[in-house]
Formats: C-alpha cells, sequence, structure tokens
C-alpha cells in the first residue's frame, strides 16, 4: 500500500510561481478577483509565501510553497460533521464537494491554513469553460476546496497500470505542482517505497515539517539548509 | 392540540424515513446520469509549440482534450527551457480563451476616443488599408506610413521589416526592452550583438541587478543553471541589487547596494582583484586593449583604466558611495577573481539609467580583466543561425532593422511626423507611454490609425480599423532564441487550434496587403501565407549541415561532442521528414559552443578586446551627469536631481517581475492572483518601502497613496517590507494595460512620475533618476 507524499526543497525553490498557475489550470480552480484578494479569500491550493527576516541590509529570505499537507493524522476529518473530508487507505486527505455542508470546521482546525472556502459562485466564463480540466470537477458556491495531491491523476494513473497489468510505477503518478517545478524543487512519490526519490529526501538531515510539534505527521516535507 | 401517543409516534417515524432519505440522497441521487448515444472517452494528445508571451521563447506542449487546450506545459525537449516554464506560459490559456477577445475585424463609425465601432468583412478592411497605402506612397519620396511594434521576432519581424522596404518607409518604432550591451560589445569587441552569458557552464554568477528569476531574458535557462554543479562544485549565485528581489532571495547571497552604484562597485571589486594579483597579467597585456595608458590614432594622450582604477576604486570610497562594507566587497572580489569560471551579468536595471553605460563598461571590464570573455562559464556570443530565407532578405536599400530601430518610448510621437496610415502590432502606446493624453492626440492627428491588436485595448479604442490578430496558440511563426543565450534555437510556432473567433494573422495580413497593392509590393509577397514561410525556413535549415530538431538531454549532450569533433550526421531523412520532425519536437537547434573560437571575444582588427575605449569615452562626456573622470562610473550628482531631497525626499525605482514582464498580464488574471511573491500582493499595482521611510512618511501596509514627482504622479497600495531600501520607493512596471470583462485590475503606471527622460549617451529611458514624494489619499 502506498503512502504518498511530497518533498519540496527551499534551497531550489526560486519562488516563480509556476506551480501555483499549474495547479488552478489542473484544477479549474477559479478566478476570485479583486474583491476576494482583498477579503483574503482567493482560492490557491498552492501557495508560494515568502518568509522575510532581519533588517536591511541584512536580510535572509527563502520561499515555502505551501499544499495541503495530507497529514497522517489529520484534524480536519476530526471536526467533519458529514465526513465530506477523511483520509483514505493511501494518505491523501479528500475532499468530497457532494457532502460538504459547508460549515467550515474543517478550514479552521487546519494548522496550516490551507483549506479554502466558496464564498461566491466560482466564475468560469463561457468562453474559458473548454479549457477546462475535464479530469477534475469544478466546485459549487458554499463548499470548502483543497489540494488533492491531483488524485484525479492517481486513478487514471492506476486504471493504466491495470490495463497494462503492472505495477504503478514512479513516474507514473506525479502532482501537478511536482510536474510545473523549473528547478526540480518539488518532488512527489511513495514514501514507504524505497525506490522512490521522495523515499530518500524525507530522510535528508535537512529534511523537516511544518509544525512538526502538533502532531498532525504532515506528509509534505521541506528542504532547507537553514533552521 | 394534545399530542397523543399514536401521533407522536407517527410523527417520529415520518421524520425519520425523511432524515434517512436526505441522507441517502447523497450517495444514491434519484436522476441517474445521463450518458448520451454519441458519448465516446476523451481523446487526448499533446502538440509542441513555442511561447510567445515573452523574448525566452520557451518551448511549449500544449495538452488537448478532443482537440480542446486544456494545459500548457513545459516542451522537455527543448535545449533552454527542458521543460520548466513559467506561470506566464501556463496562464497563456487565459488569453487564448478570454472572454473579451474581439471577435473579428471592426471600422470605427464614431469619433476617436468614443468607442463607437462596428464589425466589417475582411476583404473591406483589407482593400481600405490597400488603397490609403497606396495613395500615401510617394515615388521617390519616403513614404509617410509610421509601425510601432512591440516583441516581434522571427518572420513576423521580417515581413514588417520587408513590407516597410516594399512601402519605402523607414519610420519604424519598437517597444521591446534592449539594455544597449550590443552597442557595448561593438565599442569593446566589435561584434553587434548583445552577449550570451554561459551561466549553465559558470561556477559563480555575480549579477548586478540583473533580474535573473525574474524579467531577464531567459528566466528559464537562469532557473536550470543555478543549481548545476560545475567542475564537481555547486555554483555560486551572488545578486548585488538595490531590493530584495525574487532573484535575491533565490541567489546563495544578496549583496545590498544604493541605487546607481552598480558600476562603482566593480570598480571597487576591480580594484581588489588588481591589488591581488587576482587576474593573469600576461594575458590582459596580449590580448586587452585601454588597461594601460595609450596615444589615440589623433595623438590624444588617455589614462589607462588600470590606472584609473587605482586612482577611483579605493574599497573605503567605493564602500561609503556603494552602500556594501569593506569585507562584503574584498570578499566578493576575491571570489569572483579566484573562481575558475565566474561570469559578471547585467540588464536593464544597470542600462536603463542616464550615465547608466559607465556602469556596463566597468562591469564588463572586470569579465575582460579576469579572461572570461570567450571562455567556458564566460560571456559569449551566441553561434550563428543559419541564413534563414524570407521576406527581409529582399528588403529594399534602406530599409529598417528593427533591432536598431528607436524605441517607441524615447522616439514617439517624432515632432514634425505626420504619417498618412500608423500601424499598431503588439504595440498599445496610450497604455505604456508616460502621456497617455500625448499619446491620444499623436494618434488622433494620423487619418488611418490600424490596430492588430486582439483586444479592445486602449491604443485600439483610438484605431479606425482594428484587425485582430490570432494568439500565438491559433497561428504559424518562429521564434529565435534571446541573444543572452548561448547556442542558436529556432522555435516552430504552429497553431494548436483553429481558430476560435473571426481573426486573421497578422503576417498574412501583411502579404494579403501586399498582394493587394500590385507591382513590386505582390512580387515581394511570393508566399501563400506565414505558414508557407516557416516551412520554407524549416526546409532551409536540413541543409545547413549542422544541428537538429529537438532532441532528448542524453541526446543533446551527445551530438554536442559529436560536432564538437567535426562530424554531423544528416539523420538520413529527406528534407520533408527533417521538416516534420522539427515541427513534431518543437524545432531546431544547434548544440555546439564554441570556446575556442576567437571570434566570440574580438572582431576588432587587431583582436583585441577594449575597456573604456576612447568612443566610450567620448559619449559619456556627454551625459550630462558629473561623472568622474569624465566617463567613470561615479556619480557625483545622484543626490541633487529634481529639486533636491526637501521636496521629493525619496527615490524612484521601477523595477519588473516575471508575472508583469512584457505585458499582457491583464489578462491573465490566474496571473493577477499571484503578482507579488514576496509580499502577496494580487490585481493592484504596489510599492515597496522599508520600515525605516514608512515610520518617517508616516506610512503603512495596504495604505493607498500617491507618488508624486515633478514630471506626473501615479497611485498605488503601500507595501512595507524589510528588503527595501530606505530612501527608495521601489514599483513593479507593468500593470498599466486595461481590458474589461474579466477581472479589473487596479494597475497604474509608474512611468507617469518618472516621464520621459532619456540617457543622452545610450538613447535608453532613464528610469533611476527620479525623485518622489508620497502622499496619503
Amino acid at each position: 500500500m502506498a503512502r504518498w507524499g511530497m518533498v519540496i526543497d527551499l534551497d531550489k525553490c526560486n519562488g516563480c510561481q509556476a506551480c501555483e498557475v499549474a495547479c488552478r489550470s489542473e484544477n479549474n480552480i477559479a478566478v476570485g478577483g479583486p474583491q476576494a484578494a482583498s477579503e483574503h479569500r482567493t482560492i490557491s491550493w498552492m501557495q508560494v509565501r515568502a518568509e522575510v527576516e532581519g533588517e536591511w541590509p541584512d536580510i535572509r529570505s527563502r520561499f515555502v510553497p505551501q499544499p495541503c499537507m495530507h497529514c497522517d493524522r489529520p484534524p480536519c476529518t476530526l471536526v467533519c460533521p458529514v465526513q465530506a473530508t477523511s483520509i483514505d487507505r493511501e494518505g491523501i486527505v479528500n475532499q468530497i464537494y457532494a457532502r460538504c455542508i459547508g460549515c467550515r470546521y474543517c478550514a479552521n482546525a487546519c494548522p496550516y491554513t490551507v483549506k479554502f472556502f466558496n464564498w461566491h459562485k466560482p466564475d468560469h466564463p463561457a468562453s474559458t469553460e473548454p479549457g477546462l480540466n475535464p479530469d477534475v470537477s469544478v466546485r459549487p458556491v458554499g463548499v470548502i476546496e483543497k489540494c488533492t495531491f491531483c488524485s484525479h491523476r492517481l486513478q487514471k494513473a492506476r486504471e493504466m497500470a491495470r490495463v497494462e497489468t503492472r505495477p504503478l510505477r514512479e513516474q507514473d503518478f506525479t502532482t501537478a505542482c511536482a510536474d510545473s517545478c523549473p528547478t526540480g524543487a518539488i518532488v512527489f512519490g511513495n514514501l514507504d517505497d524505497p525506490t522512490h526519490r521522495v523515499a530518500e529526501l524525507s530522510r535528508d538531515p535537512r529534511a523537516f515539517r511544518l509544525q512538526e510539534g502538533l502532531g498532525t505527521e504532515p506528509k509534505v516535507y521541506y528542504l532547507s539548509r537553514r533552521d | 392540540m394534545a399530542i397523543t401517543r399514536r401521533s407522536f409516534l407517527v410523527g417520529a417515524a415520518g421524520a425519520g424515513i425523511g432524515f434517512g432519505l436526505g441522507a441517502l440522497s447523497h450517495q444514491f441521487p434519484l436522476a441517474s446520469p445521463h450518458v448520451g448515444p454519441d458519448w465516446a472517452p476523451n481523446d487526448e494528445t499533446f502538440v509542441a509549440s513555442t511561447c510567445l508571451l515573452c523574448p525566452a521563447h520557451c518551448g511549449i506542449r500544449v495538452r488537448l482534450i478532443d482537440g480542446r487546450p486544456v494545459r500548457i506545459d513545459g516542451n522537455p525537449l527543448h535545449p533552454v527551457s527542458q521543460g520548466g516554464l513559467c506561470p506566464k506560459g501556463r496562464a497563456g490559456l487565459q488569453l487564448l480563451y478570454h472572454p473579451s477577445r474581439l471577435k473579428g475585424p471592426l471600422v470605427r463609425v464614431g469619433p476617436p476616443g468614443s468607442d463607437e465601432f462596428k464589425p466589417i468583412g475582411w476583404n473591406a478592411a483589407l482593400d481600405r488599408v490597400a488603397s490609403a497605402l497606396s495613395s500615401a506612397s510617394q515615388p521617390g519620396g519616403a513614404t509617410p506610413v509610421e509601425w510601432m511594434v512591440g516583441d516581434v521576432s522571427g518572420v513576423c519581424g521580417d515581413l514588417v521589416a520587408g513590407f516597410c522596404g516594399v512601402l519605402g518607409t523607414t519610420r519604424v518604432s519598437v517597444d521591446d526592452y534592449r539594455d544597449g550591451s550590443a552597442d557595448l560589445l561593438g565599442m569593446c569587441q566589435g561584434i553587434a550583438t548583445a552577449p550570451a552569458f554561459d551561466l549553465a557552464g559558470a561556477d559563480m554568477v555575480l549579477s548586478f541587478g540583473a533580474a535573473l528569476s525574474e524579467a531577464w531574458w531567459s528566466p528559464l535557462h537562469a532557473a536550470r543553471a543555478r543549481d548545476a554543479e560545475v567542475a564537481g562544485r555547486s555554483a555560486r549565485w551572488v545578486q548585488v541589487d538595490t531590493r530584495l528581489s525574487r532573484t535575491a532571495v533565490g541567489a546563495h547571497q544578496f549583496v545590498a547596494i544604493r541605487p546607481g552604484t552598480f558600476g562603482a562597485l566593480a570598480l571597487g571589486l576591480t580594484y581588489v582583484i588588481v591589488k591581488e594579483g587576482l587576474y593573469d597579467a600576461d594575458l590582459v597585456a596580449r590580448q586587452v586593449a585601454g588597461w594601460e595608458d595609450w596615444t589615440g590614432a589623433d595623438g590624444t594622450p588617455h589614462v589607462g583604466y588600470r590606472t584609473l582604477v587605482l586612482r577611483h576604486g579605493r574599497s573605503d570610497e567605493v564602500s561609503a558611495r556603494t552602500g556594501v562594507p569593506v569585507a562584503t566587497l574584498t570578499a566578493l572580489a576575491k571570489q569572483f577573481g579566484g573562481a575558475r569560471r565566474g561570469v559578471a551579468v547585467w540588464d536593464q536595471g544597470v542600462a536603463w539609467r542616464s550615465g547608466g553605460m559607465a556602469d556596463a563598461l566597468a562591469i564588463h571590464a572586470l569579465n575582460t580583466l579576469t579572461g572570461r570573455l570567450g571562455r567556458r562559464g564566460g560571456l559569449l556570443v551566441q553561434g550563428p543561425m543559419p541564413g534563414l530565407p524570407g521576406p527581409a532578405e529582399q528588403k529594399a536599400p534602406g530599409a529598417v532593422d528593427l533591432a536598431s530601430a528607436p524605441l517607441t518610448a524615447t522616439s514617439w510621437p517624432a515632432a514634425g511626423s505626420d504619417p498618412k496610415v500608423l500601424f499598431l502590432y503588439h504595440a498599445n502606446p496610450v497604455a505604456s507611454l508616460p502621456d497617455p493624453d500625448t499619446a491620444r492626440q499623436a494618434l488622433a492627428r494620423v487619418p488611418l490609425v490600424v490596430s492588430f491588436s486582439p483586444f479592445f485595448d486602449e491604443s485600439a479604442r483610438c484605431a479606425h480599423l482594428i484587425l485582430p490578430d490570432h494568439t500565438y496558440l491559433e497561428r504559424w511563426q518562429d521564434a529565435l532564441a534571446p541573444a543572452a543565450v548561448p547556442s542558436p534555437v529556432w522555435g516552430v510556432v504552429r497553431p494548436v487550434v483553429k481558430p476560435l473567433v473571426n481573426t486573421r494573422a497578422t503576417g498574412d495580413v501583411i502579404l494579403g496587403l501586399a498582394t493587394r497593392m500590385g507591382g513590386s509590393a505582390a512580387a515581394w509577397a511570393r508566399w501563400k501565407s506565414v505558414e508557407d514561410l516557416v516551412h520554407e525556413r524549416g526546409l532551409s535549415l536540413a541543409g545547413a549541415g549542422r544541428g537538429s530538431a529537438f532532441v532528448d538531454r542524453f541526446r543533446q549532450r551527445e551530438l554536442g561532442e559529436v560536432e564538437g569533433r567535426g562530424w554531423w550526421l544528416p539523420h538520413g531523412q529527406k528534407p520533408e521528414e527533417f521538416w516534420q520532425t522539427i515541427v513534431d519536437s518543437g524545432g531546431w537547434f544547434d548544440p555546439l559552443i564554441d570556446y575556442e573560437d576567437g571570434a566570440s571575444r574580438s572582431q576588432l582588427p587587431d583582436g583585441r578586446v577594449w575597456m573604456f575605449p576612447a568612443e566610450a569615452r567620448a559619449r559619456l562626456s556627454k551625459s550630462g551627469r558629473a561623472l568622474a573622470e569624465g566617463f567613470l562610473p561615479i556619480d557625483e550628482s545622484l543626490e541633487a536631481r529634481d529639486g533636491g531631497p526637501r521636496d521629493f525626499p525619496l527615490q524612484l525605482i521601477p523595477f519588473r517581475v516575471m508575472t508583469l514582464a512584457s505585458g499582457g498580464t491583464p489578462l491573465m488574471p490566474w496571473l493577477l492572483e499571484h503578482l507579488g511573491a514576496l509580499n502577496g500582493s494580487a490585481w493592484e499595482t504596489w510599492i515597496e518601502i522599508g520600515p525605516e521611510t514608512a515610520r518617517s512618511e508616516g506610512l503603512q501596509s495596504g495604505q493607498r497613496v500617491r507618488v508624486e514627482s515633478s514630471r506626473g504622479r501615479f497611485e498605488a497600495t503601500v507595501r512595507v517590507s524589510p528588503g527595501a531600501q530606505p530612501g527608495v520607493v521601489s514599483v513593479p512596471y507593468g500593470l498599466h494595460s486595461r481590458v474589461e470583462g474579466w477581472g479589473e485590475p487596479n494597475g497604474a503606471n509608474p512611468l507617469s512620475a518618472v516621464g520621459r527622460a532619456v540617457d543622452p549617451v545610450s538613447g535608453l529611458p532613464d528610469w533611476q533618476s527620479t525623485r518622489v514624494r508620497v502622499v496619503r489619499i
């Protein structure tokens, strides 16, 4: 049984934001507009955040791309009253839009603030509809959405492997953000398979996870030479 | 009514059934999904092409579902971008599907600026333009027809240039981001092209304000190169900059510097390198001119750069001037001097300033002194493309060369120039120039303004005819890699989808106009279409005897090795098969970088390379700035512009970021939602100020302000950042255009405050000599 996870090398990330836009394109994330931006309600499953410390001219800084952490002990699933969000057998934290009643408990329970509520009807102008990815459903107003580790790609890859009667290989399934990273900072794969790069990188001496003290056991690891 | 036991039980049972059905309805929707008889699984295909959204021209691979583009990825076979793509390249999909795309050609029916247009047929529109061109042409004289173009490359640029030759006009202005380095290489090395930087082979890259990860010529080339291992160890990238840019965050070291002192730092670094003996004196004596004192052909004695460096480059003085501590300066100089394959890089951040050529010369001298010209990991000149057939070959004598045509920003509108016909191609002067009213008035004076914009932008609104171009995903074109990349790449731009609306490729429109005009013009336009022309070029590459269609990375390296030994395999293909391979893979490239070729170091008769040659000294002496010795990059007048610090206490520095580079961003909401990675800005123009400046000016993050100079003003939102230098207001350029219909960014043009300042030495815009005040609104 796979345990899907991600490693993001902060020493390689140059903050280009290709991952953010690739994620939007892959997952049909609607444009929020200036009003949503001013209310901090822009939906972006992948967010490149900047950490800037110090005083001019001695500045330390780095970019930290943040998708859903797909925690092994996800707090969001514990508070959902309708089981709209749950962790599957392979460790992907799902969101079932048809079940979601929009209570936003999960968004509040998430310590990484990576769950997004559709406050307004998502806007996909008619002329842009042919450009939507048919593998991913669009969401209605009033539900929570989040990064799925591009699980629709996993479904396709698994079916393809089944048709070709072979096991799923490392290169068969990766996320849109990892695919798009021009510096190769994002690596995706099975954390429990020692032949996968993520498994090796997650044991790198530089590896850490966000807010490890909370005990959420995130499956997104970061690599950084700095503290 | 009393509740009996029976009624309670009935009610409870009913409620239970109701709740149960409600819960089950989530699992089992009552209506079964409808699958029509014509249902079939989606057909997924991928098409390779080239991105035209900025001059980098990266390879793209478009995913299509049933023929509809649904995602743009990088083309893994492209030798420069190698499968990478910036956010802008990915967002190109939104340009294609934008709800405000013009559906077909339009003709003005109302007065200028009234927005009253009506549809017109393509034939009627072309007839009207052709007759205007015919009546405007004056035999023997200069035809009063003018072109204003943006970033055009390949056949489209050649078609414009060739068409101008046919029409007999030389009036073309270009809206691009040249940085004057071609001019500089011409003076120092006798090579009239911009330099290439072998970033992938460099073990140290010292960037003087170059936006390598942002708006540089090829950010993907830089992104790939930064983490490369060179000679068994990781490369070291140092960013010297006036603000904490995204490039600075991504570099291994950030060195903060005061505005306008890049050249002074280069001088200081040279001083340490000389004092420490970190250069090859023999090599310099053999290959470099201008280092020691010399006497000109006219008998004028000149002081050599070595003497000048020792006179003006003392570390304590340079440190005081630049704000870079002596220890940092010394360490940097030792690193650069000691690096085996280091290179110093600069771009518009250095050159777009009054007297900026002096700074660029000092940075170039660093490369020259340390022997980095024409070396692996150093400053190169891109290998030549095989000659491509095309319309510019047949241009009339005296016709335009777009690479040296004047910049729109510095030359338009020219006084006394009254064209009868003006073409706007990838140009929106009303939005991009500092003074929209002047641009509107100039457009209003022209009897026929023809815009090729696919959108109803500010300048298209002032046109008489709008002949909308296809987007780059719907047309044929070709695109060369920028000069900054070491080896030549010819990318094919091909339609990945049939045109969605009734638009027409501007190249085909030009050919159509020439055919309509008859005579020599019709003879010039011998191609059926741009596709025909691109095809002809592709076939000519089959006979070039070098290079290859795009191949994977291992084959790229293998081909480079083979070509380096003087071999070339013709692939055993017929020209048509070769062409098809080029189209399928995305383009043609030549992997060979000839480091032994002395011609990439100097093409001057004596084979030497100049430092601060006499021509540059003479030109710089007319800069109007108080430069040391008249030409060195030490400017004593930096503090005293625009009435001094009292009225305008802050210095304004516009910068360019990846999401806003090369225009078009207002059409791509995905980019608008992610404008500033460093401060989370979205949908609006912002200014960056440091905490100290915020305190002294009484400003806070999020406030709306007006930035005022003696020349003009613009509005923006304040972002207080520790990465902003005290006394400096930094502002992103690029959010000035506006197209209604899909999100409304709150953008501004910071050039309104900068004005039309031009550096008299280089002819480039002066973006960094503006002092401003910030007023809350």
